[in-house]
């Protein structure tokens, strides 16, 4: 039988992954969908480069090179460190677009009003275009939350003692395999089903203009 | 128009611009004297818009040079501003064809955030301004209405009042009624001539061809890049001696 106490812990170190992997990412998406945004051409193919590198390669593979990686210098690897920057590189490349569809979605003539009436560069980003981008930002941004937070199951494969890996455990000394992996199931669920409902309300009111008006 | 302290309110010289290796603007310069009103016609694609938006930097000249009443605000030879943009463009006022308003924020919002943010006023002031210009633009009752709940026309006085806030010695107007419907269009049209009686400095892109009758001092012609035909309203307006501009202006009137 899967003890409570052990769902508890790996949904802990599930939830720190999640967390850690969305914060990685956002530090990375920022500059990288700013890369693929500007004129020069030489930016925006250093911003396209990241994106196919960090999508290119499969979150497993991921893992296990930043693990290794990691191990070989001087601070012994940390799964959860090692699933926390793998899954945050991965999600990075999906967030840039996020990011990026969102600052798109802004008509020019939002910055030209605001440039119109002499806002400096800051205030128009944060008062007039972010308002209604980052809506747009989210509603992708949630949906690609819930494939990160499946991807957390990776991590039992470097050592990390999430949800999977202590599911895992628990059928090898003798608990239910089918029994093990539908609670855990139930675990995700009871996150993902709650994100795709955020995701879908935010979709649905970006796309009924309540957020943005088309000119 | 008289013009007492000598310098124009605005004065452009030899302005020039070039999309790609396409020549959009071939060298126009106009003065605008204070209190003076300008209107701006031509066929589409003539450059009316780039050269409009030339005045307040949106797009940056190529070669050129502003005077804002007589100090020189571009150099364009020097390729930068001689002042910074934004100090340039708290003086000339811009209304957009397509209003331009900030779609996430409240009427009374788009009039007041530049008041704060670009000049400094406390929130107080800048509410109580913005109050006083809607009412002046007859939106007493929709301040608390987003953009996208209003009319064209309503949208586009928020925008004059959202430029006005600003007290700009001269307002750009880029075909400030062509995306709105024509029963619409009368009430901008009636805060626009309000303005010009009230000896506001304007350069209006305009189709409107009773209005600019009434309210422009002068016509500009614009073809190809260039100024056409240049003087008094009434005579380029309704009685033009050139064969294209006559023949430009009896379409718009309706005439065969
Ligand atoms: N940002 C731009 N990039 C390239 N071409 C442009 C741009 N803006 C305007 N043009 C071109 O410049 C010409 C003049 O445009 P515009 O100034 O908008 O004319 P008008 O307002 O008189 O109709 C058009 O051929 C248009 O396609
Ligand atoms: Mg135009």
């Amino acid at each position: 039988m899967l003890d409570p106490a052990y769902i508890l812990e790996g949904l802990w170190i599930t939830i720190q992954i999640w967390f850690g992997a969305l914060i990685v990412s956002t530090v990375l998406a920022i500059p990288v969908a700013m890369l693929r945004r500007t004129k020069n051409p030489g930016a925006r193919f250093l911003g396209a480069l990241w994106a196919w590198i960090a999508r290119g390669i499969p979150p497993i593979a991921w893992l296990i090179i930043i693990f290794f990686g990691l191990s070989l210098g001087i601070i012994s690897a940390v799964p959860v460190l090692a699933a926390i920057v793998g899954l945050g590189i991965v999600n990075s490349a999906y967030l840039g677009d996020s990011i990026r569809a969102g600052l798109d979605s802004v008509p020019d003539g939002q910055r030209e009003g605001a440039a119109s009436v002499a806002l400096n560069r800051w205030d128009t980003l944060f008062r007039v275009v972010l308002p209604q981008a980052v809506p747009v930002m989210l509603a992708s941004a949630a949906a690609y939350s819930i494939t990160l937070l499946k991807n957390t199951a990776i991590a039992s494969i470097i050592g990390a003692n999430e949800l999977v890996f202590y599911a895992y455990n628990a059928v090898q000394v003798g608990a239910d395999p089918l029994l093990s992996f539908f609670t855990i199931g139930l675990v995700y669920l009871a996150f993902t089903v709650p994100v795709g409902i955020i995701a879908r309300w935010l979709d649905t009111r970006v796309r009924r203009g309540t957020v943005k008006v088309a000119h | 128009m008289t013009n007492p302290d000598g310098a124009p309110a605005l004065s452009a010289k030899n302005i020039c611009k070039s999309f790609g290796d396409k020549k959009i603007l071939r060298g126009i310069s106009v003065d605008v004297a204070k209190g003076e009103h300008i209107a701006i016609i031509g066929p589409s694609g003539s450059g009316k818009s780039t050269f409009i938006r030339c005045l307040n930097l949106l797009e940056m000249p190529d070669n050129g040079t502003l005077r804002l009443d007589g100090q020189q605000v571009l150099d364009a030879e020097l390729k930068t501003p001689t002042r910074s943009v934004r100090s340039l463009r708290k003086r000339v006022g811009m209304v957009f064809q397509s209003f331009n308003l900030f779609s996430t924020h409240t009427a009374l919002e788009n009039v007041s955030l530049a008041q704060r943010l670009a000049l400094g006023r406390t929130r107080d002031e800048s509410s109580t301004r913005s109050e006083e210009l809607l009412k002046r633009v007859g939106l007493k009752d929709h301040m608390d209405k987003r953009p996208g709940q209003l009319s064209g026309g309503q949208q586009q006085r928020v925008a004059i009042a959202r430029t006005l806030a600003m007290d700009p010695e001269v307002i750009l107007f880029d075909e400030p009624t062509s995306a709105i419907d024509p029963e619409m269009r009368v009430e901008v049209l009636k805060v626009m001539t309000e303005l010009a009686e009230g000896g506001m400095t304007m350069m209006m892109v305009t189709h409107e061809i009773e209005f600019a009758k009434q309210a422009a001092d002068r016509v500009m012609f614009l073809a190809d890049g260039e100024v056409m035909e240049m003087g008094p309203s009434g005579q380029i307006l309704t009685d033009p001696e050139n064969e294209r501009i006559r023949r430009f202006v009896n379409a718009l009137s309706g005439v065969i």
